[in-house]
């Protein structure tokens, strides 16, 4: 079973038949590879309208170009629908992965967002935990307050007791009441 | 996997499907423990972890708000909750500290403490103890500088401290707390509940510098404390207490009240006591000197009653104003009644102005018990007013007796034979004052307008208000006249009833109103038990009554009524 599978990925040591590409039925009645497709086309063997291959096909234009034990392990692994490989067309890898990310960008965009989102969370709830502790801090500071006030309300209360007064006024000062006779009684209109 | 070759064995490495099994289902097995461990403990038990976490990170936060404040009619404070610490000690950290046995620091704390350092060092030289009472108040700006001496070996909490800037003025009306911070006594336990604060309780969740980071949610709703304001005016008040404790201090007396109050109104203006207490001073705290003697103490008013029997009698005509009275000494029961003032004939003016004794007995003896006894009631006599002061005192007037003896019904009219208080008598004198309009006295400032009531016949009222007038400008309350003011009122010397009868104690009152034309205050004086020589309700309360209500009347810019 593995041997006929590996049939998939052969190795082309000679140019393959035009004809049988252009047929798009092989003879032994298989897919072209993509190898064999990417071979050709690179020949220029493939008349122009070649360019125009299906989009599925475009898609699997992933050639396998790792050591040929690998490669052939591959095959036998996976069914030849996607192959994975370190170069692209001979292109370089990061903008293979732009391409990638361009292809997918709403799913990418969502993890950005899913990911600001997320950050966003974690700041805002720092925030709220610094506005409480700070909201504490200040009923804290407020009853702090309270009680300051209290104490100096009781201090003053007592300089300012009525009869401490009176008797340091008459005292002190030599202060006194005046009798009632001795008041003028001014009547406003 | 790749990496891996097959049973192929074209690598380097030969693993059996076998061995590849085992080692999978190890994995697997470990994993699958790991995860349904996991399950278990965080989805399907998650208690403990959630205990264990809040005890960590989750508080109680206890706040206990002041108890009200008691302020007087112009806002200044009776009583005020002022914040301090209690402080105690953990022995066993003092000595963890180097702080037991440094002496140096330790007459430090026991200067911050105000205690003997000797004494302060065997209370914490057991340091297996972890527990030890060193201080109930401490002014918290002490209490900074106590801690960075003594470290977690101090203990220092919240706590408030009731204090009493007018002291002994108030002491009897305004009342003290216990231990607990509870009411016993005067406003303070009448009101104990509207003013009591509740501490509230809260659950936060804390980071580990103590920040509080989250508001879970309030276990018990706190309540700041209501503040009361009563309706004595402390100028008044704590004139009227010194005047009185003088003249008690001067007559050598065993006590006495005085009662102010305002007649348009009926809030109660001063309320003084003596003697009296310093609330501030717990250590010389005597029962006997803590209750409000002016409510909850009962006398027999005496002479100060008259006015309400003759009211009784005139009322339903069996008197009036031109009758003349034999006024001569008469015996009832084998008893002898007199008077301290002889005259032989007179009407009821002038047994009002004289206090007569013997004329008041044969009025009261004409109409009988009950019809006093109900216009007694009517001024409010033998039921509690509205004060709403603890402890006070309904008085009695034996309505309900059966047997009334002849000497009984003839003394019942210069007032023996019935107790009252001294608040109940100044609410009667405030309704003659207002034409016989009873308003219920209030020993809170109120706003609303009082509850009155017409309880006599006005014209009676104003033609006794004219007798009782000459009482202090011709009669026996001479000494409570006061110049450019016409003041009416009413002497008292009643005996003080003892086991077996009475003795030689006397109780002596003066109950009067001022200015005569347009009647604002009403006060009663009363003084029990004056030894040093005069015992006469006129010399020895009158004078206190005189300087007492001018410095009302000046006080309130009352104009003077007389040219």
């Amino acid at each position: 079973m593995q041997m006929q599978q590996s049939t998939a990925l052969k190795h082309y040591d000679e140019e393959p038949k035009l004809e049988e590409l252009k047929r798009g039925e092989p003879a032994n009645a298989r897919e072209p590879t993509i190898a064999e497709l990417e071979k050709a086309r690179i020949k220029g063997k493939i008349h122009p309208g070649a360019e125009d291959e299906p989009a599925k096909l475009k898609e699997r234009i992933v050639s396998i170009s790792i050591s040929p034990e690998l490669a052939d392990d591959y095959a036998m692994k996976r069914p030849a629908r996607v192959e994975y490989s370190f170069k692209n067309n001979g292109k370089s890898l990061v903008p293979c992965i732009f391409a990638e990310i361009l292809r997918n960008l709403d799913v990418y965009a969502l993890i950005v967002v899913m990911t600001l989102l997320a950050m966003f969370k974690i700041y805002q709830v720092h925030e709220t935990r610094s506005m409480t502790a700070a909201v504490n801090e200040v009923s804290i500071g407020n009853a702090n307050l309270q009680k300051e006030w209290l104490s100096l309300l009781a201090q003053r209360q007592s300089l300012s007791e009525h009869s401490l007064i009176r008797e340091q006024a008459a005292q002190k000062l030599e202060m006194f009441q005046p009798k009632t006779e001795e008041e003028i009684v001014i009547r406003l209109p | 996997m790749s990496l891996l070759k097959n049973a192929k064995g074209n690598g380097n490495l030969q693993i059996s499907y076998f061995r590849i099994g085992i080692i999978w289902s190890v994995l697997i097995l470990l994993m699958g423990f790991l995860i349904t461990r996991l399950l278990w403990i965080q989805v399907l038990h998650p208690d403990r972890l959630i205990a264990e976490g809040n005890a960590r990170v989750v508080r109680n936060y206890h706040y206990e708000p002041a108890r009200g404040l008691i302020t007087d009619r112009n806002g200044k404070i009776l009583a005020i909750s002022v914040p301090v610490k209690t402080v105690d000690a953990d022995p066993k950290r003092l000595h963890e500290n180097a702080v037991a046995d440094d002496p140096k620091k330790l007459s430090e704390i026991a200067g911050i403490l105000d205690m003997d350092p000797r004494e302060l060092a065997e209370k914490i030289k057991d340091p297996t103890k972890r527990f030890v009472h060193l201080k109930h108040y401490l002014e918290v700006s002490k209490a900074g500088k106590l801690q960075a001496l003594g470290g977690n070996g101090i203990i220092l909490n919240d706590s408030y401290r009731r204090f009493y800037p007018t002291g002994a003025a108030n002491a009897n009306l305004v009342g003290i707390l216990n231990g607990e911070g509870e009411g016993i006594y005067g406003v303070e336990q009448s009101f104990n509940s509207y003013l009591t604060a509740v501490a509230s309780t809260s659950v936060a969740r804390k980071d580990r510098y103590n920040h509080i980071i989250e508001n879970l949610g309030v276990i018990k709703e706190g309540a700041a404390g209501g503040n009361l304001m009563l309706s004595i005016d402390n100028r008044l008040q704590s004139f009227a207490y010194q005047k009185l404790d003088e003249a008690v201090k001067l007559n050598n007396a065993q006590s006495g009240t005085a009662v102010l109050i305002d007649v348009r109104t009926g809030e109660v203006l001063a309320l003084a006591n003596s003697p009296s207490f310093d609330p501030n001073d717990r250590n010389h705290f005597d029962v006997a000197n803590a209750r409000n003697r002016a409510v909850s103490d009962i006398f027999e008013p005496g002479s100060t009653m008259k006015p309400v029997v003759a009211l009784a009698a005139l009322e339903g005509k069996d008197v009036d104003w031109n009758e003349v009275f034999d006024t001569r000494p008469f015996i009832v029961d084998g008893k002898m009644v007199r008077d301290s003032h002889a005259m032989s004939q007179g009407t009821l003016a002038d047994i009002i102005k004289y206090s007569s004794n013997t004329g008041m007995a044969h009025i009261a003896l004409r109409i009988g018990p009950m019809r006093i006894m109900s216009m007694m009631e009517r001024f409010g006599f033998g039921s509690k007013t509205q004060s709403g002061l603890i402890g006070e005192s309904s008085g009695k007037l034996n309505a309900n007796r059966r047997f009334w003896s002849e000497i009984d019904k003839a003394t019942l009219g210069f007032g023996y034979g019935v107790a009252v208080t001294n608040l109940q008598l100044a609410s009667a004198y405030a309704t003659l004052a207002s034409g016989g309009i009873k308003t219920e006295v209030s020993i809170l400032r109120s706003s609303k307008a009082p509850v009155r009531t017409q309880v006599v016949s006005g014209d009676e009222v104003f033609r006794m208000q004219n007798a009782l007038e000459t009482v202090v400008a011709e009669g026996t309350g001479g000494k409570a006249a006061i110049d450019r003011y016409r003041v009416a009122g009413k002497t008292g010397t009643a005996k003080i009833a003892q086991a077996g009868g009475y003795g030689n104690d006397y109780m002596s009152t003066f109950a009067g109103y001022a200015p005569f034309l347009n009647p604002r205050f009403a006060l009663v004086v009363v003084i029990s038990s004056p030894k040093a020589g005069s015992i006469y309700g006129g010399t020895v309360s009158g004078p206190v009554f005189r300087e007492v209500m001018s410095r009302a009347l000046q006080l309130y810019n009352v104009p003077p009524d007389k040219p």
